[in-house]
């Protein structure tokens, strides 16, 4: 039966891609996803379990365990870019333990170990106990940001709580910066129960300070500041001012252009539209948020696709988006295809 | 699949001796039943009054009962009905979907198009979801709409099965503030659509089997995965006509 299960979903998925890349206006062109989540079941946060089990598909919902292990592992996380033609996916780490849980920077690490061809890392830092153990852990992501394909950080201020404009955590920008490792920052507020939904933490303007303190580390504005809880853009202006005034700055638009959040497209195509407008189509990366469900890495990519090309984005600027700008920040390679 | 259907095929070419030994059993040789419809001599209508086909269609006669006993993925089912007078038939049921979603429920069923090959019948059924998975966990009381429209031609039956299941849950929110919990409850309506189609078979007037392929639309918007079943039918026993 769990063979008929895998047919079926796969089935009702989408089946492997010929070849990696995507192909745009007759082209081949690769794409790199930076944000997909891995771990193990037991250690990603009720909420979270409750969140994947709500996106899979009946009945496989029914026994989210199982399927939420296969769908978190490295290999599962490969099947799905190997099924939406993605060269390369970013692994990230998380801490937080009072939300969404834990998947650690050895977990991230590991899994980036057993597909380095395919998979990259970011790393991540508890905060919880940020007055006692401040330098033990700023300590262990100096040491994890050391390690083979963990090529930059991720924090995510509503579910860690802590504030964007809060000086006593401007060591992991200052150790992000030494290292050259870009910082991944979520920004608007979390579908998450028990998150920080106030501006302090969700608000991207409230990053300004960081990012004026450390103009050599790059901060990566991830989910252009949505509103993720009443499904409206929220920061998106705050976001592209951030990018327009500042060189550090780059955008990230995952999550908020799903079918869950936008049916239509036309947030994920309003936040395009505003980002070339503002001429800061060089700064913006492109990001799925999956795995999340089976088939969602495609899906994502093909609304993404989609809202670009609506956008008016040309082929350049889509190369851009899907790979070149990421290559150009992190200091990797465009996939060859 | 292909091998039931032909099954279906060969069991329609081919009488049935079991019925044949009962038929010459009876004391009074009887050719049709109250309805008109099951002439016992005749293999084009001698099932159409049998209990597979009051379980597939929907509804029955006064006194007619029926069981269904199914199995599949991810459904197993367990449903009884007995006709009653002005062709009323109460239901029961118990569904449960790979032991972790149940619904009880009972339930009436009304027979509107009565016609030797033609049976439409709506169904109202009250019961209760439970869901104990923890990530998925919901329970409250469901209430659905059903109709059952069925086409039976010698042994076999054709049927579409379409439903509209409502739940009614109830989120429960606790703030603990230093004051003490504060407990706050808000109701939501969590839709079911409801789609079968296959074929039964009256292996005798008391006894058949049941095949279909069903598309419940659970948890709704996402798309769910197509199920499957067998059955086995029973009732009537004991019946003279």
């Amino acid at each position: 039966m769990g063979q008929l299960l895998i047919l079926v979903a796969s089935v009702t998925t989408g089946c492997k891609a010929d070849s990696l890349g995507t192909e745009i206006d007759g082209e081949r062109v690769p794409v790199i996803d930076m944000h997909l989540h891995t771990g193990e079941w037991d250690s990603v946060g009720f909420a979270s379990q409750e969140f994947i089990a709500g996106n899979l598909p009946f009945p496989i919902n029914l026994n989210p365990e199982k399927s939420g292990n296969q769908i978190l592992a490295p290999e599962g996380i490969v099947d799905e870019l190997d099924k939406a033609g993605v060269s390369r996916g970013v692994l990230l780490a998380v801490y937080a333990p009072r939300t969404v849980g834990v998947t650690t920077n050895e977990q991230v690490i590991d899994n980036v170990a057993q597909f380095p061809d395919r998979l990259w890392g970011l790393a991540s830092v508890r905060v919880d106990r940020w007055n006692d153990d401040r330098e033990p852990q700023l300590a262990a992501l100096r040491e994890a940001l050391e390690s083979p394909g963990i090529i930059g950080v991720k924090l995510a201020h509503p579910h860690m709580h802590f504030r964007m404009d809060d000086s006593a955590y401007y060591g992991i920008y200052e150790v992000a910066g030494e290292l050259a490792k870009p910082v991944y920052l979520h920004t608007g507020t979390s579908p998450f129960p028990g998150t920080s939904p106030e501006p302090p933490y969700t608000d991207p303007r409230y990053l300004e300070d960081a990012i004026q303190s450390f103009p050599e580390t790059i901060f990566i504005l991830g989910h252009l500041g949505f509103d993720a809880a009443n499904k409206r853009h929220a920061g998106l202006a705050a976001c592209v001012d951030l990018a327009s005034t500042y060189p550090n700055v780059y955008l990230e638009a995952s999550a908020l252009g799903s079918k869950n959040s936008d049916p239509t497209g036309e947030i994920l195509r309003e936040g395009f539209v505003a980002i070339r407008e503002a001429g800061v189509v060089d700064r913006l990366i492109y990001g799925s948020d999956g795995p999340q469900s089976p088939g969602f890495v495609n899906d994502y990519l093909n609304r993404t696709l989609i809202a670009l090309d609506s956008a008016g984005y040309d082929l350049n600027e889509q190369r851009a988006v899907l790979a070149g700008n990421f290559a150009r920040v992190f200091g990797v390679e465009v996939p060859k295809l | 699949m292909t091998f039931w259907w032909l099954l279906s095929v060969g069991l329609l070419l081919v009488e049935n001796p079991t019925a044949e030994a009962e038929t010459s059993a009876t004391p009074e040789p009887v050719t049709a039943d109250e309805s008109g419809h099951g002439d016992r001599d005749n293999p084009r209508t001698r099932f159409l009054e049998s209990a597979p086909f009051d379980l597939a269609g929907g509804g029955a006669r006064p006194g007619r009962w029926g069981v269904e006993l199914s199995g599949g993925w991810p459904w197993s089912r367990l449903r009884a009905q007995v006709g009653l007078a002005h062709g009323l038939t109460p239901l029961l049921e118990f569904e449960t979907a790979l032991g972790r979603r149940f619904r009880p429920a009972i339930g009436l069923g009304l027979r509107w198009v009565d016609r030797p090959h033609v049976r439409l019948t709506g169904e109202v059924l009250l019961g209760w979801l439970f869901v104990p998975v923890p990530e998925l966990k919901k329970r409250g009381p469901q209430g659905e709409l059903r109709i059952r429209l069925a086409f039976p031609v010698r042994r076999v039956a054709p049927y579409l099965t379409l439903g509209t299941r409502h739940t009614l849950l109830t989120d429960r929110l606790t703030i603990e503030r230093a004051t003490g919990p504060e407990v706050s409850r808000s109701y939501r309506h969590n839709w079911t659509g409801w789609a079968t189609v296959g074929l039964v078979v009256a292996i005798t007037e008391h006894v058949g089997i049941d095949l279909g392929i069903d598309y419940p639309w659970v948890d709704a918007p996402t798309l769910p995965i197509p199920g499957f079943h067998g059955g086995l039918m029973f009732g009537g026993f004991g019946r003279r006509r």
